[in-house]
């Protein structure tokens, strides 16, 4: 196990205690990795001279009976981002199993030859598979248009005995919707106006049969999943090696909202543009470029997040074990991991937040004439600086450096923490 | 180990190391597992333990590389008490060397 790992555990082991409690012993062990890893051992041999997390433990329940009987996490952002954890793999399962469910009803009423024109038509559409069928505003669009519409083209294996692709697409989508179980997610710029999303399976047959893709439009929002065809939420966790999926997706320009959610692969959206944006993933990097939005949300569990380039009034960012880069035009900027690095470059930005338990946080704040901070650290240093106005090697509190006009909220319990503003 | 007795022996073990100066806890923990066998996670708890009972104090201090480092420092109590814990560990030794070393054999 790496320290990456440990920690995780350790912090999951640790969620029922108090949150100083909780802190401490996070603290005490990031700086045992450290000089531990600086008097030259590796990772995996700390882990092993750290021992069992169970062990320690069951030794901090005899400790002082410090234990809490409920569950009250709401009193910090960390807290918050752990619950959010939870939460989010709890509504991860929770929908797969729901979509999975409902996706089996579809097909269900799709094969067995149904009498809705729905399922009638995407019958056809399976059957004649050969065919490309294109129905881009056609009569059966419109007839549908209440209840699905789908444009879908499977191509035959022949063609690519090693790949196993379909896509689908809408020119008058505002809403696109992609989720994959364990795809990667690229999106770039739809060159012509034109929502796509395509499927590409990379695995074995048999593991290309283990998968579905669907594509369908329900009212303006496009869908597309790929997810593995089994029914129940065991399935799910039972091991079995995933084959590579990617899901290629084309946004078109000025769009009204996305989503794009995975759970284990990577994220790269390339140039798009949106009012509103949500990204999720459960096991993998998010990583964004050059891109426009009103409202940018990304969750990340185990993975770092990065964001170049993006304009957005609202952005947050919240990650479980990973990074967070963000360099952005933002008015409002929310970031939270529980271990990993925050480093923040805005232009413009009126309020700024950042969480690590265990990362240092570097803040640097363009266009930004004063800052009114408010910091904290347990075991590391705190630096702003903004024009004239310095702050240097502080522990924690709140400082107004020149005319104070962003808002700065920043902490961590083991990284130092710098900001500066210019 | 039995949990009772090896509380005692380690948190011994750490007020003495204490006594002569301050200590880090890497510093601690590696300086005591490689003399026996335990789970060096648990001997934070000790320190905690330690901490929450007065008997230690702590404060942060920069380190060269890495995060600051939280320093352990014996208090006034924890020194008391460190003499009187070494007291009966040594008395109990004896005893336990009588009848495993050759009376009783």
């Amino acid at each position: 196990m790496n320290k990456q790992e440990y920690m995780y555990n350790l912090f999951e082991a640790l969620r029922p205690f108090d949150e100083d409690v909780r802190n401490e012993i996070i603290s005490d062990y990031e700086e045992h990795f450290a000089d531990g890893l600086a008097c030259g051992k590796t990772e995996e041999q700390i882990v092993e001279e750290l021992g069992p997390i169970d062990e320690l433990i069951s030794e901090l329940k005899d400790l002082k009976g410090k234990k809490k009987k409920g569950f009250d996490f709401d009193s910090m952002d960390i807290s918050k981002a752990a619950d959010n954890l939870v939460k989010g793999i709890a509504g991860l399962v929770g929908s797969f199993a729901g979509t999975v469910t409902k996706g089996a009803e579809k097909m269900g009423e799709s094969f067995s030859e149904g009498v809705d024109g729905f399922a009638d038509s995407f019958t056809k559409t399976v059957t004649n598979a050969a065919e490309k069928v294109y129905n881009k505003g056609s009569e059966f669009a419109k007839d549908i248009s209440d209840s699905y519409k789908a444009t879908r083209n499977t191509e035959s294996d022949t063609t690519d005995a090693t790949t196993d692709e379909a896509n689908g697409s809408s020119d008058d989508c505002t809403e696109i919707v992609v989720e994959g179980d364990c795809a990667n997610i690229y999106v770039t710029a739809s060159p012509d106006n034109v929502a796509r999303i395509n499927y590409a399976n990379h695995g074995t047959a048999n593991q290309q049969l283990a998968y579905a893709f669907e594509c369908y439009q329900k009212g303006a929002t496009l869908y597309g999943t790929a997810k593995r065809k089994s029914f129940g939420i065991t399935n799910f966790f039972k091991t079995l090696t995933s084959p590579r999926i990617d899901l290629t997706v084309e946004v078109p320009r000025d769009f009204k909202a996305v989503t794009f959610k995975t759970a284990s692969g990577e994220i790269k959206i390339t140039g798009i543009s949106a009012r509103k944006a949500v990204i999720s993933d459960v096991s993998g990097s998010i990583d964004m470029r050059s891109c426009g939005f009103e409202t940018l949300k990304i969750n990340n569990i185990s993975g770092h997040v990065t964001v170049d380039g993006v304009n957005s009034d609202d952005i947050v960012a919240e990650t479980i074990s990973g990074g967070i880069n963000v360099a952005a035009a933002v008015a409002g900027l929310r970031t939270v991991t529980t271990s990993g690095r925050i480093n923040i470059l805005t232009r413009n930005a009126e309020k700024v937040d950042a969480a690590t338990v265990s990362g240092s946080i570097d803040m640097k704040l363009d266009g930004c004439s004063g800052i009114s901070a408010n910091v904290s650290s347990v075991s590391g240093r705190i630096d702003l600086a903004c024009g004239e106005s310095v702050v240097r090697g502080t522990k924690s509190g709140k400082f107004t450096l020149g005319n104070g006009s962003t808002a700065v909220k920043a902490s961590s319990v083991s990284g130092s923490i710098s900001v500066e503003g210019r | 180990m039995n949990a009772q007795f090896k509380k005692g022996a380690l948190e011994l073990c750490v007020l003495t190391m204490l006594a002569d100066k301050d200590r880090y806890g890497y510093e601690l923990t590696d300086e005591i597992s490689a003399r026996m066998e335990i789970a060096t996670g648990t001997l934070y708890l000790v320190l905690k333990r330690l901490k929450d009972d007065n008997l230690v104090t702590t404060y942060l201090q920069e380190s060269e590389n890495g995060p600051a480092r939280k320093y352990y420092h014996l208090s006034d109590e924890g020194r008391k008490y460190q003499e009187d814990l070494k007291k009966e560990w040594v008395q109990f030794v004896k005893a336990i060397d009588e009848i495993i070393g050759g009376r009783y054999e």
